[in-house]
């Protein structure tokens, strides 16, 4: 197929040119299966960054929630510091590009662009973070995460791990192993314990009742194995 | 080969069976419209006539993709409007806005069909005088509306814009018309 320039003759009309053009066959319809591939394509790819963008915001959501992250915004401003210096950014950053892509890939159609560009990006973030929350909640990450501490994993077993290796700063959940007269004793990964005291100072949920085997999120920074919790707070499983 | 009395969908789908011929037909109703659209858009009407050559080449191409249950004419103006950004671009004469914050939030939906026939054709003689003063971006809505008599659904869809960019974009468009002709 030739380009337009060079079946432009600027004495002839344009109708002639073009009619001439297409009974020539200089140029020629593309058939309709193109389209239909393209457009297949460009759905396979939007549904692709959809379910890499929901996977990676439920992870997000499943750390957060692991970690009892969610919770330590309720003691305080140093609670809002602690929380915003566990996020994992790396993750939050991955999803951000993923949003702006699946944005960008739906734009061109009508319910994408027909919407002001916030009301559109918006009405995604709402639909993934309401997926990413059920599906964090399906068990996958959880497999996962114990996957990931055995045998090598790619991209997503490196957070995984990270996340297992307790870095959240100050911020350590674990299972009450024994009552002590000062607090408890706590047991974090690899059977490690260690030894939570409580005092008056200590921010405690109204009538928290703790208790062996349960499982709790301790805001406080240690000396050894040894610290007095900021606040405790219960945590599911 | 004129098909007079068929919709411009019906004749589309013509050419999309094979009937070459028909395409005359679909030329012969949106020549005149094109070229007044691109010299009035992009201010040059020598690049107009390439232009709307271009344009039925790119629209031939690409036919098979049209829905013919949807209307013809936003489809052909879509790829006028590619066209003409391309064109500008490619002259570099008149800078055009990598990002339009006007895309971002929005706005209150402007009243469509305020304007009488009288008045719109009134602002239609002073926008023909002040059309090269204006922004691009404000000049295609405006030409688009007074001269194409597009409705703002269709604006939106040739722009690819949400309807109430277009009542925005339209709005600043008049008002700079005013600034510019300050006795209407």
């Amino acid at each position: 197929m030739e380009t337009p320039e060079t079946i432009k003759t600027p004495a002839e009309s344009t109708r002639h040119q073009v009619l001439e053009a297409i009974n020539t066959g200089k140029v020629q319809m593309v058939p309709r299966w193109r389209f239909a591939l393209s457009a297949g394509l460009l759905g396979t790819g939007a549904i692709i960054v959809s379910l890499t963008l929901l996977f990676v915001v439920s992870l997000i959501v499943f750390m957060l929630n692991e970690s009892g992250a969610w919770l330590v915004p309720g003691f305080g401003p140093r609670g809002w510091y602690a929380f915003f210096v566990s996020l994992p950014w790396l993750l939050i950053v991955v999803s951000i590009i993923f949003l702006v892509l699946l944005e960008i890939l739906v734009r061109r159609y009508a319910f994408a662009y027909r919407r002001p560009l916030l009301l559109s990006l918006a009405g995604i973030t709402l639909f993934v973070s309401m997926s990413s929350f059920i599906f964090a909640r399906t068990g996958l990450h959880h497999q996962l995460a114990t996957f990931a501490l055995g045998p090598h994993m790619p991209f997503p077993g490196y957070f995984y791990q990270e996340f297992h290796s307790g870095t959240l700063r100050n911020i350590h959940r674990g299972q009450i192993k024994t009552l002590t007269n000062r607090g408890f004793l706590l047991g974090v990964r690899q059977d490690e314990l260690i030894s939570v005291l409580v005092t008056n100072n200590t921010r405690l949920p109204a009538g928290a009742v703790f208790s062996a085997g349960d499982r709790v999120m301790v805001f406080g920074q240690p000396q050894g194995y040894e610290f007095e919790a900021f606040g405790v707070r219960k945590i599911g499983r | 080969m004129n098909i007079p009395d068929d919709s411009d969908e019906t004749i589309a789908r013509l050419v999309q069976q094979g009937n070459k011929e028909a395409f005359g037909t679909l030329l012969n109703r949106y020549e005149t419209k094109l070229w007044r659209y691109a010299s009035k858009f992009t201010q040059n009407n020598e690049d107009a006539k390439d232009l709307v050559q271009d344009v039925f080449i790119k629209a031939y191409t690409n036919l098979q993709s049209f829905d013919s249950s949807r209307r013809f004419s936003p489809w052909i103006y879509r790829i006028a409007h590619n066209e003409c950004i391309n064109a500008i671009k490619k002259k570099g004469r008149e800078p055009l806005g990598f990002f339009d914050p006007d895309l971002l939030f929005p706005h209150p939906l402007a009243k469509e069909g305020a304007d009488d026939l009288t008045k719109r054709r009134e602002i239609r003689d002073v926008l023909d005088n002040a059309l090269g003063q204006i922004n691009t971006k404000y000049r295609e809505p405006l030409v688009l509306y007074y001269f194409e008599e597009f409705e703002y659904q269709e604006i939106g869809d040739i722009l690819h814009i949400p309807i109430s960019t277009v009542g925005v974009r339209l709005k600043r468009g008049r008002e700079l018309l005013k600034k510019i002709i300050p006795s209407r």
